[in-house]
């Protein structure tokens, strides 16, 4: 395989385990479920780009999450969503991982897929299925959990807001 | 720029959620993995193809134009053997859930006890008649090719843990051939009994 392609596999590889971890928020769950999209791909021949490593990333999580149990053949927000965390019991030590673990795993993905991967809300709607109101409810709510999660100390410098002069 | 883009301009939640991703990545031993895994399958194909996903309809029709001809000229020399194929990329996807190592949703040694319990299952579950020395620890749902499967934790006679794997045998699945592979040190077998499919994973050192 030629260098050039050896790059851009390598990149496609990386957004694919980003946006898996997006769905996982746990590394070896990001790998196994980011595997398990490639062998799939692989069966079918490819092709290997962004958009169709993501819907098998997406897809395989929809299976496993629905092994796990989860019987709704349209899987809900609720169904989905990850144990909420008290927001009280963070403080200004917490790391934006830990803050990302407070949010739904949907609330996650939309986060990413807009503010990472820079889809508009409609693109995103289209990718995942969903509204596009949808889209902009959980991103709403994911940035609003994790800007409740973030110190009012301005002179923090673990503290994303900015520092009026 | 839309409403819901403009959101993204000079925010520092979305700065942060940047910066977190940005700094993450799959292990190298992951890496090595899927690069190996893509480079099977792509084997046949040429960096045009590789690429194509990224390119318009000119540079698509242009890689199907190449690997046609490629494909004419070498066709008498090189018979590309889809039931293989597709026979390997089952047993890997045995392989890799074999590895995950999952509990038993089910844990009960009595096959009536599971059956029972694995309800949605579209076909009767059935230990294989060739195989008995493998003896029933548990059960859980997996999905083979996205095919409803039962996943059965067992031992063998000397107490040895494997993995089956059992499919009603869909056409969807007939590509899959009666064979043994060997997947990352996991031996897996696969073969047709009774109306099922069956899926053998184990550790090839056992």
């Amino acid at each position: 395989m030629s260098e050039a392609v050896d790059d851009h596999l390598d990149e496609l590889l990386q957004r694919g385990f980003r946006y898996a971890l997006s769905l996982v928020h746990h590394h070896a769950a990001a790998e196994d479920l980011l595997q398990e999209a490639c062998v799939g791909i692989s069966r079918r021949g490819g092709p290997w780009h962004r958009g169709y490593l993501f819907a098998a990333i997406r897809n395989a999580w929809i299976d496993a999450a629905r092994r796990g149990g989860v019987a709704t053949v349209t899987l809900s927000d609720a169904d989905l969503c990850a144990e909420e965390v008290d927001l009280g019991t963070l403080d200004g030590e917490d790391t934006i991982e830990q803050m990302l673990h407070t949010l739904a795993p949907l609330e996650r993905e939309a986060l990413f897929l807009m503010v990472v991967e820079g889809h508009t809300a409609a693109e995103v709607a289209e990718l995942v299925g969903v509204a596009r109101g949808t889209v902009l409810s959980r991103v709403h709510r994911a940035k609003e959990k994790l800007r409740r999660s973030f110190s009012t100390d301005p002179t923090d410098p673990t503290n994303p807001t900015e520092v009026t002069p | 720029m839309t409403p819901d883009d403009s959101h993204h301009a000079h925010d520092p939640v979305d700065a942060a959620v940047r910066a977190h991703y940005a700094d993450q990545r799959p292990s190298p031993a992951a890496l090595d993995r899927l690069r190996g895994l893509v480079a099977e399958q792509t084997a046949v194909q040429t960096p045009v193809q590789m690429a194509v996903g990224r390119g318009g309809w000119a540079v698509r029709a242009l890689a199907v134009a190449a690997a046609v001809a490629l494909a004419f000229l070498l066709g008498f020399l090189v018979a590309p053997d889809d039931d293989a194929n597709f026979t390997a990329s089952v047993h890997e996807e045995i392989a890799l859930n074999h590895r995950k190592e999952l509990g038993s949703e089910w844990p009960t040694t009595d096959l009536a006890d599971l059956r029972a319990s694995m309800d949605k299952l579209p076909f009767r579950l059935a230990l294989p008649d060739t195989r008995p020395d493998l003896h029933l620890r548990g059960g859980r749902y997996c999905s083979i090719d996205g095919q409803l499967a039962a996943q059965l934790q067992l031992v063998d006679d000397t107490n040895a843990p494997c993995t089956l794997y059992v499919l009603a045998d869909d056409p969807a699945l007939a590509a899959v051939i009666a064979t043994t592979g060997h997947v990352d040190g996991i031996e897996v077998k696969t073969w047709r009994e009774s109306g099922l499919l069956y899926g053998l994973a184990r550790s090839a050192t056992q």
